[in-house]
């Protein structure tokens, strides 16, 4: 049986400034939040191991300055990265306008080869701000919907909603990747069991 | 791997037939005097001045000159070190350690370290501010550190066997056997055992690396006792002893001194001198380097670090030459320039050998402009530039090659960043591009080759495509929707939507997106590019006009372009404005304007009708019960005429059919108070009296002179029809009398009646109108009888209080200047007691007092 190789995954996670990237990758890693701002200058990673099926899984996750003045990244930085995080702030429109550009940008930066089809994840964040609210689940669902299918998750770094369940399924898109490239997985795969060796195998 | 020849070293031979036998060397200087000490099978040490001279070709003569000779032991100097900074030597003979004082250089004063006797060899850590020793003592190791004037016993471990060799730097010591190396932490004392065939010595290359020597060659490995580096070093022959002296290993065999510059783990390389320098066993490598066999010595002179530069640039070893340069500690006049001037050689030898990546980061390092690098991909310059440019080689079919593609999109999209210094390219003058058009529209190209499917997403953010030579491509490539997108992020939406126009291949969906996306701003292409597509699927096309917009479009230039190209969607856009939730439009005009498109569709409608079978007959059907679509809009109209607020009832009814849409009609009516109109519709035309009733409850206020009397209005209407041909309608005449007699006034209403009304059909009006004013006037009597009770209690209590008494005394005060009163001063008495002067009465402010 070939043994399976360690996988490390990177992850990008981009958005405006202030919509909580570093937070949700506290939250995620740390299980801690802070209500204190801080921008990101330049970018800082958090690993996590974690299990997507039955694979040990790396996941190196890239926090990146929001604000323009501190994003020193090159094309290398973007380049080999398994899936991008998306974030806006469901609460300030502007933050889900700019994901279009977020998305190019990173397309751009990325080069992927198959750009319709690299994995993103969208996360609405702050959503434990209801009463503030300005972007609709609906409005945010119909993006994704349009961008080929992109994962929606409505998170709260704070309240530590979704937060979870985003990061895993953003393992599983990221490492879908990754196996692609290796080798294309045909649709229809029919896994029979290896049959057992008798235990006595003396002749 | 290729092996390069270099010229690094020259040597000079000071001695060649040494009196006696040497067995090591070493050198010290002092208050800026170089010494070089030898060491001898005879046991003596000897001291020599060195004088440095430097000839006309600015080479360095060395020469020397015997200073003193220590006779130190009767058996053979084996090893001996100097540590300058302490002016001590360190002599291992006969096996002792000894140290001495340089400065008196005295024999008999020398310390023997005694844990050390029977040493067979020992190895120094020395770097500055720190000094330990290590002795191999038979099976033992003995550890000494230094307090500055002496060494002191530190620790010792055990060994499995006698150690062949050893070395020493920082926390880690090795220990050469014969077919193993230990590696000691002396921390913590943990021994990592290695094995190791052919093993003859290892050496310290830094802190935590070393060199395992092994035959003729050597390993890199490091403290964990692990290979790190993919490569080794082979040496000519088998190294009997080594040192590193940066960038250089040098390497003493037995036939030659071999000089290797330690290669660069990313591009392992042999470059190497050879030195024919016979049987030699010891070096010194210090500040300078000697080298000596038994009778000779010889100083070798490292050329200048410029030389080795040049020799490497010609051999086209340029990422050497990089190396040397930068990490020389030299203070080289024009490095910048210098490394500038290799890089870009390196880049473009780099390049001609499809290194394309290595290439890339040395062009982007050496400052080479955009256009350089982009002219060596034929084909991507506009050719007006291209011919400006010579290129110093050509790849075979580069502007293909899926190597080298990736390299200057990389490049391009790094530039773009403004990540990427350069030097402007002289050639852009006067040629119709600015350095960003160059940049975007050569990425442009280079997606077109090799990832269309980023185009989009390249078009979508901020570009500075110029703009024919994009249209040129795209156009050649015929990447029609990519072309569109291309006018689309540079505003040209004139040559856009001719375009989609005309690609047969595009649906005319595709242009109503594309306008749906232009605002107010470019209602002039909205007009112009909407009309084939309002003739071809009008349905569609009203989207244009509908959908959200951050800069919305005004009525007044879409109503006329509507009405002109596609009369049929009016009626739909005016609902849509005048309906919207968020901002309904108020202009009395469009709210005409829809009651008019309604009117004018159902009359449409109507006039259909007499081909039917069934003859209509106006009124027969209540008004939105038809079937099909009249019943629909005329559902509408009158939903739409009862609650819109903004349309101008008075301007409508000359527009309406006097003999027809009778519901219609009477609403208007309503809406400009001729109420006895409207009414008379229900009741004469329409027949429906629930509805005239209806009409009244919802009109009737008592307290409006114009609604007080729609009850009346509606008996009038009932009693006296206008027209000549209707009879009256006394029954429900009577009805209404009976139910609404509070509303209606009774003697107005009876001199409606007509004179022949049968007097028992009033019985239960005239009832019910006198029950009600009988009690009315008992009411009325009950509350006058109530008032005057009232008035009465009053009277009482006023009188009440008028007989009260007040006694004037000297303590009583004016509560209003607080004086009491005198003499026959007037006053006035209050109720409760008090008394006031009477001359504050005309005083406004006390005013409240009197009241």
């Amino acid at each position: 049986m070939a043994t399976k190789k360690k996988v490390l995954l990177k992850v990008i996670i981009l958005g405006d400034s202030g919509v909580g990237k570093t937070s949700l990758m506290n939250q995620y890693v740390n299980k801690k939040f802070s209500n204190q701002y801080k921008a990101t200058i330049g970018a800082d990673f958090l690993t996590k191991e974690l299990m997507v099926d039955d694979r040990v899984v790396t996941m190196q996750i890239w926090d990146t300055a929001g604000q323009e003045r501190f994003q020193s990244l090159g094309v290398a930085f973007y380049r080999g990265a398994d899936c991008c995080v998306l974030c806006y702030d469901v609460n300030v429109a502007k933050t889900f306008e700019n994901l279009d550009s977020w998305r190019d940008e990173f397309l751009i930066q990325a080069g992927p080869r198959d750009p319709d089809n690299f994995p993103f994840v969208v996360l609405g964040n702050k959503i434990d701000l209801e009463n503030q609210r300005v972007v609709s689940q609906k409005r945010a669902a119909s993006w994704c919907q349009s961008k080929g299918n992109i994962p929606y998750f409505e998170t709260s770094a704070k309240e530590a909603i979704n937060v979870e369940q985003a990061f895993q399924t953003i393992a599983r898109n990221a490492i879908k990747l990754e196996d692609g490239l290796v080798f294309p997985i045909p649709t229809n795969i029919q896994v029979i069991p290896e049959p057992q060796p008798a235990k006595s195998g003396c002749c | 791997m290729n092996k390069v020849d270099m010229n690094a070293f020259v040597s000079q031979n000071l001695f060649d037939k040494f009196p006696q036998r040497i067995e090591c060397i070493e050198q010290w200087e002092y208050k800026g005097k170089k010494h070089l000490f030898i060491g001898t099978t005879e046991g003596h040490v000897l001291v020599y001045d060195v004088i440095e001279k430097e000839n006309q070709h600015g080479n360095i003569q060395v020469s020397v000159i015997i200073r003193d000779t220590k006779l130190v032991s009767k058996k053979p100097i084996t090893q001996m070190s100097i540590f300058d900074d302490y002016n001590k030597l360190l002599v291992l003979t006969d096996g002792d350690l000894k140290v001495y004082d340089l400065i008196q250089f005295d024999v008999t004063t020398g310390i023997t370290l005694m844990k050390a006797k029977g040493c067979s060899t020992y190895a120094v850590s020395y770097q500055p501010g720190s000094l330990s020793l290590v002795a191999a003592v038979k099976k033992k190791l003995v550890l000494y550190g230094w307090d500055g004037s002496d060494f002191y016993e530190l620790k010792e471990f055990n060994m499995p066997d006698i150690a062949k060799h050893i070395d020493y730097r920082g926390n880690f010591i090795i220990v050469c056997f014969k077919k193993v190396y230990n590696i000691i932490n002396t921390q913590d004392g943990s021994v990592i055992n290695v094995d190791a065939d052919k093993l003859t010595f290892t050496t310290f290359l830094q802190e935590n690396e070393f060199l395992m020597v092994k035959g003729s060659m050597s390993f890199f490995i490091n403290t964990a006792g692990n290979p790190v580096r993919r490569h080794s070093i082979t040496w000519q022959d088998a190294p009997s002893s080594m040192s590193i002296y940066q960038p250089f290993a040098i390497s003493i065999e037995p036939r030659l001194v071999e000089v290797q510059i330690l290669p660069d783990p990313n591009d392992p390389k042999t470059i190497s001198q050879s030195l024919f320098l016979p049987a030699c066993k010891s070096i010194s490598a210090k500040r300078d380097i000697y080298v000596s066999s038994a009778t000779s010595i010889w100083r070798l002179q490292p050329l200048p670090i410029l030389d080795l530069v040049d020799q490497m640039v010609t051999k086209q070893e340029y990422e050497t030459a990089i190396n040397l340069l930068q990490t020389s500690k030299d203070i080289i006049p024009g490095i910048k320039e210098r490394l500038i001037k290799i890089k870009t050689s390196a880049a473009y030898h780099l390049f001609s050998k499809e290194q394309f990546q290595a290439a890339m980061g040395y062009f982007i390092s050496a400052q080479v402009d955009p256009l350089k690098i982009i002219s060596l991909y034929p084909g991507l310059l506009p050719a007006h530039l291209q011919d400006k440019l010579s290129t110093p080689f050509n790849i075979r079919d580069i502007e293909n090659n899926p190597r080298a593609l990736p390299e200057l999109e990389h490049y391009l999209v790094e530039f773009r960043k403004n990540k990427i210094e350069y030097s402007s390219p002289p050639e852009l003058l006067n040629s119709g591009y600015t350095l960003q058009e160059l940049v975007d529209t050569t990425l442009l190209k280079v997606y077109i080759k090799h990832k269309a499917s980023l185009i989009p997403h390249f078009f979508h953010l901020k570009n500075h495509c110029h703009i024919e030579e994009s249209e040129r491509v795209l156009l050649e490539e015929k990447k029609l929707t990519e072309l569109i997108l291309f006018y689309k992020s540079k505003d040209l939406h004139r040559k856009a939507l001719t375009l989609l126009a005309k690609s047969s291949n595009i649906s005319p969906n595709d242009t109503i997106s594309y306008l749906s996306q232009l605002g107010e701003k470019h209602i002039g292409i909205i007009l112009e590019h909407s009309k084939w597509v309002l003739q071809k699927c009008p349905e569609d096309a009203l989207k244009i006009f509908t959908v959200d917009r951050k800069d919305p479009l005004s009525p007044d230039d879409v109503i006329p372009h509507l009405k002109q190209c596609a009369p049929s969607l009016l009626r739909p856009y005016l609902e849509h404005i005048i309906n919207d939730p968020i901002s309904p439009n108020k202009n009395p005009e469009y709210h005409n304007q829809l009651v008019f498109e309604y009117l004018g569709s159902i009359l449409e409608l109507i006039k259909q009708t007499p081909n039917s079978a069934i003859v209509r007959e106006p009124g027969l059907i209540p008004a939105g019960k038809e079937s099909g679509e009249l019943g629909e809009l005329r559902t509408k109209i009158i939903q739409f005429l009862e609650n819109s607020k903004y349309y101008l009832p008075e301007k409508m009814l000359s527009r309406f059919p006097s003999n027809d849409l009778y519901e219609e009609r009477a609403i208007l009516l309503s809406k400009i108070g001729r109420h006895e109109q409207a009414l008379a519709i229900y009741a004469h035309k329409l027949k429906n009296f629930a509805m005239a009733e209806e009409y009244c409850d919802r009109h009737y206020n008592k307290d409006s002179e114009e609604s007080r009397d729609v009850y009346l209005s509606l008996l009038n209407v009932y009693l006296k029809p206008t027209d000549a041909n209707t009879s009256p309608l006394l029954d429900p005449a009577l009805k209404l009398l009976n139910k609404h007699y509070r509303s209606i006034n009774t003697p107005k209403a009876l001199s409606l009646l007509p004179l022949n009304t049968p007097i028992d059909q009033l019985y239960p009006f005239f009832e019910s109108v006198i029950r009600d004013n009988t009690k009315t006037k008992r009411d009325n009597q009950i509350v006058k009888n109530l008032f005057k009770s009232e008035n009465f209690k009053i009277k009482d209590e006023l009188s009440q209080l008028k007989t009260g008494v007040i006694k004037i005394t000297e303590d009583l005060t004016c509560p209003i200047c607080n004086k009491i009163f005198l003499g026959t001063q007037a006053f006035v008495a209050r109720p409760d007691g008090t008394a006031l002067h009477y001359h504050h009465k005309n005083d406004k402010q006390h005013q409240s007092w009197f009241e």
